[in-house]
C-alpha cells in the first residue's frame, strides 16, 4: 500500500470508530486528493461536508464544532492555505482553551499536504510546518507510511488543535522500513556510526536518493534519522541530545533561516556544548519557487547537494 | 433572574426599587448601563488594566437580542461585549473578577475584558478580532443542527465587521448550510474612528440579504417594540432552522475605548453625537415607564458604586 492509502485508512478508521469526528474541506465528497475517497458514500452528507473556497469561514466553523462537542478533521488543499486562514488556526483554535480559562479542549485536525512533486511554482510549492511551530501549534509530518498511525494517535489524544503536515513527494511511495519503534516523533531508520543524517518528511526520499547513489562506505557509516516532531517537544529533543555521531547533516525542503533545520542545529549545540558534533545543512534555498525546472531543482534539498557536502566537507573520505 | 452564587448581583437587587425588579429587561438595561459607567471608571483609575469597550447607548440591542434566547441557546460576542454577556444571563461577579485579572474570573483572569465568556451558559465568548467570532459561531450552529437539539446560536458583530471577508464567507456558509443561526450586527456608526458609511457603499442587511439570508433592519428607539420583533426573529430561526439577519441601527455614546485621547480635529460628528446624547435610550425607557429621569440617574449611580467598590475591595485584599 502506498502512503495516501495508508493515510486514507487510518482516517477512515477514525471516522468509523467515532462519530464524532467530521471531515471538511474542499471537495471532500468527491475525494479529489484521494484521503477521503468514499468517506461521502460510507458517511454521508452530514459528517463530510465539503465547503465553499472560504478558509478562513471553514476553519472557524471548525472551531465552533470543536467547542461544541465534535471533533473536526479538517483538510486543506495545501499547506499554503494556512496563510489565508491563519487568525483561524492560532488567534482562536489554538488560544481559545486558554483565554477562556482552560475549561473546554478544541480537538481539531488539520490535514495538510506539503511541499512539491516539482513544477508547482511560487504559490503551491510551500513548506510552511515552521509557522506553525513558531506559533505553537501542536504540528506533525509523518515521513513514511508505516509512522502515520501512531501520529493519528497521537494527533487524537492531544484534544487540541494538531496540524498533520503531509509531504505530498510521498503520497504514492510505497518504500517499506523497517522500524524497530514506530512514535510519532521520531524515527531512527537506519543505523551507522560516523555521520548521522538527519531528514523531515519532506526531504526522506531524496535523502533515499543519496543513499541509492552514495557508496558502499558512505551508506555502511552513515545513519538515518527522522524528525516528524514538528514542534521538537521533549520525547523528540530526547532523541536529538543522545545522538552519538560527531558529523551531522539535516536535510529538510523548507527554509533555514529562522526554520526548522536551523532550530534542531540550536538544539544540538544547546545539549552537546562541549562536545558539539560538525553540522552541515542542505535546506531549501528561498521561499521564492521557481517554476523553470532546473531553477526549482537547484533550489531544494537533492542527492547532489547532500553529495556535495560529503565532497566538499571531507566527510568519510569525501568520496560518494 | 436572581443568581444565589452571583454575589454582587444579590447587593444589586436588595437595594434596586421594586418598579425596576418587576421589569427584568429594564433591570438589564441598567444593569449593563452600571456596569459600563463602573468599568469605565475603573479603568481610568488603574483599578483595571487595559482597554475597555464600553457599549454604553447601545443596551437596547443587548438586552432585546438575547431576551428571547432559551439557556440552551448560544451566543458570541465581540470586543464590546460586556453587554452581550449579561444579557445572556452571564455573571456579574466573575465578570468584575475577570476584568480585574483574578483568578475567580469567569476566563480565570486569562481573557480580560475582551474576551469574557461562561461556556456552560453558552456564552462562547468575546473576541478580540473584529469578525473571528461570526464563522465559529456557525460552527456551533452547524453541531447544533447535526445533534437535532432546536438551539439557536446567536452572534454579534460591528459595523466594522461587515468589511472582514471571513463575515462574509460566514453569511454564504449560514446560508448554503440552513443553520439555525443570528448576526446581530450593531450598527453604532463608527469602526473606530471611520464613519461606517464612509467605508460601505451599500446597507448592511442588503448585504445579508444578497447572500440568500433574510434581513431585518431595526432602529434602537423602543425597547419593547425591539423586543418583540426579536422574540419572532428567535422563534423563526429555531423553527425554520434558517439564519437570519437583523441590523440595528445604534449609537456608541462613549468612545472606542475608555481611555481613548480625543484628538485636535475629532472624528465624532458634534451634531450627532449631542442628538444622541440628549436621547439616551436608558433614560428614555425609564422615562416611558414613569419614573422620571432623576429617579433613573439614581440608580445607575446606586448601582455602579455597588460594583465599583466590590472591585476596589478585591483589588485592596
Amino acid at each position: 500500500m502506498t502512503y495516501l492509502e495508508i493515510l486514507r485508512s487510518a482516517v477512515y478508521a477514525l471516522m468509523e470508530r467515532d462519530e464524532t469526528y467530521l471531515y471538511i474541506g474542499e471537495d471532500v465528497r468527491s475525494g479529489q486528493k484521494g484521503i477521503s475517497d468514499g468517506f461521502f458514500s460510507k458517511f454521508g452528507a452530514q459528517r463530510v461536508i465539503d465547503t465553499p473556497i472560504s478558509e478562513s469561514g471553514f476553519c472557524g466553523m471548525a472551531v465552533g464544532l470543536a467547542v461544541n462537542g465534535f471533533r473536526p478533521i479538517v483538510e486543506f488543499n495545501f499547506s499554503g492555505l494556512m496563510f489565508v486562514c491563519l487568525d483561524q488556526i492560532f488567534n482562536q483554535a489554538f488560544k481559545f482553551k486558554f483565554m477562556t480559562g482552560n475549561k473546554r479542549n478544541v480537538p481539531i485536525i488539520y490535514l495538510m499536504p506539503t511541499g512539491t512533486k516539482g513544477g508547482l511554482a511560487g504559490h503551491h510549492s510551500d513548506n510552511t510546518y515552521a509557522t506553525l511551530s513558531h506559533l505553537g501549534v501542536i504540528s506533525l509530518m509523518p515521513a513514511c507510511k508505516e509512522q502515520i498511525p501512531s501520529v493519528m494517535d497521537y494527533a487524537c489524544s492531544a484534544n487540541a488543535p494538531v496540524a498533520i503536515f503531509l509531504p505530498v513527494e510521498e503520497f504514492r511511495s510505497d518504500t517499506v522500513y523497517d522500524i524497530a519503534d514506530i512514535n510519532p516523533f521520531f524515527l531512527r531508520l537506519k543505523c551507522g556510526d560516523d555521520v548521522a543524517i538527519i531528514c523531515t518528511g519532506t526531504s526522506i526520499s531524496t535523502v533515499n536518493k543519496f543513499f541509492n547513489t552514495a557508496s558502499k562506505s558512505i551508506v555502511r557509516r552513515t545513519a538515518l534519522y527522522c524528525v516528524s516532531d514538528l514542534n521538537l517537544s521533549i520525547k523528540c529533543l530526547d532523541e536529538i541530545r543522545h545522538l552519538k555521531e560527531k558529523t551531522i547533516v539535516i536535510v529538510d525542503d523548507a527554509t533555514e533561516d529562522f526554520g526548522f533545520a536551523s532550530q534542531i542545529e540550536l538544539e544540538i549545540r544547546r545539549s552537546k556544548q562541549h562536545e558539539c558534533p560538525e553540522i552541515y545543512t542542505v535546506c531549501r534555498l528561498s521561499n521564492l519557487v521557481p517554476f523553470r525546472e532546473g531553477l526549482e531543482h537547484a533550489l531544494r534539498p537533492s542527492a547532489e547537494r547532500i553529495n556535495e557536502v560529503f565532497l566538499d566537507s571531507g566527510l568519510l573520505g569525501g568520496k560518494a | 433572574m436572581k443568581n444565589l452564587s452571583d454575589e454582587v448581583l444579590a447587593n444589586i437587587e436588595e437595594v434596586v426599587p421594586s418598579w425596576l425588579l418587576r421589569n427584568p429587561n429594564l433591570f438589564k438595561l441598567i444593569l449593563i448601563r452600571s456596569t459600563e459607567l463602573a468599568f469605565g471608571a475603573l479603568g481610568k483609575s488603574g483599578v483595571i488594566r487595559g482597554p475597555i469597550h464600553s457599549s454604553v447607548g447601545q443596551e437596547v440591542v443587548a438586552v432585546a437580542a438575547c431576551a428571547s434566547l432559551e439557556d440552551s441557546d448560544f451566543m458570541l460576542s465581540n470586543h464590546r461585549g460586556h453587554g452581550h454577556y449579561l444579557a445572556k444571563g452571564g455573571n456579574l461577579t466573575n465578570l468584575i473578577y475577570e476584568l480585574l485579572g483574578d483568578d475567580r474570573g469567569c476566563c480565570s483572569g486569562l481573557g480580560g475584558s475582551m474576551h469574557v465568556a461562561e461556556l456552560d451558559s453558552g456564552i462562547l465568548g468575546s473576541n478580540g478580532i473584529v469578525g473571528a467570532g461570526v464563522p465559529i459561531a456557525c460552527g456551533v450552529s452547524l453541531a447544533e443542527k447535526i445533534k437535532g437539539s432546536g438551539a439557536v446560536t446567536m452572534v454579534f458583530l460591528g459595523d466594522g465587521a461587515m468589511n472582514q471577508g471571513v463575515v462574509m464567507e460566514s453569511l454564504n456558509l449560514a446560508a448554503i448550510y440552513s443553520l439555525p443561526v443570528i448576526f446581530v450586527c450593531e450598527n453604532n456608526q463608527y469602526a473606530y474612528s471611520t464613519r461606517s458609511d464612509d467605508m460601505t457603499k451599500n446597507a448592511y442587511h442588503e448585504r445579508a440579504s444578497g447572500f440568500g439570508i433574510e434581513a431585518t433592519h431595526l432602529q434602537d428607539t423602543s425597547l419593547n417594540q425591539n423586543l418583540k420583533i426579536m422574540e419572532k426573529v428567535v422563534s423563526k430561526t429555531r423553527q425554520k432552522s434558517m439564519p437570519h439577519f437583523v441590523e440595528f441601527f445604534t449609537y456608541r455614546l462613549h468612545r472606542h475605548f475608555e481611555t481613548e485621547r480625543q484628538r485636535a480635529v475629532d472624528y465624532l460628528l458634534a451634531d450627532l453625537h449631542e442628538h444622541r446624547s440628549m436621547n439616551d435610550p436608558v433614560t428614555r425607557e425609564c422615562v416611558e415607564l414613569g419614573q422620571d429621569e432623576s429617579e433613573c440617574d439614581n440608580v445607575i449611580a446606586e448601582v455602579k458604586f455597588i460594583i465599583t467598590s466590590f472591585a476596589e475591595t478585591c483589588v485592596k485584599k
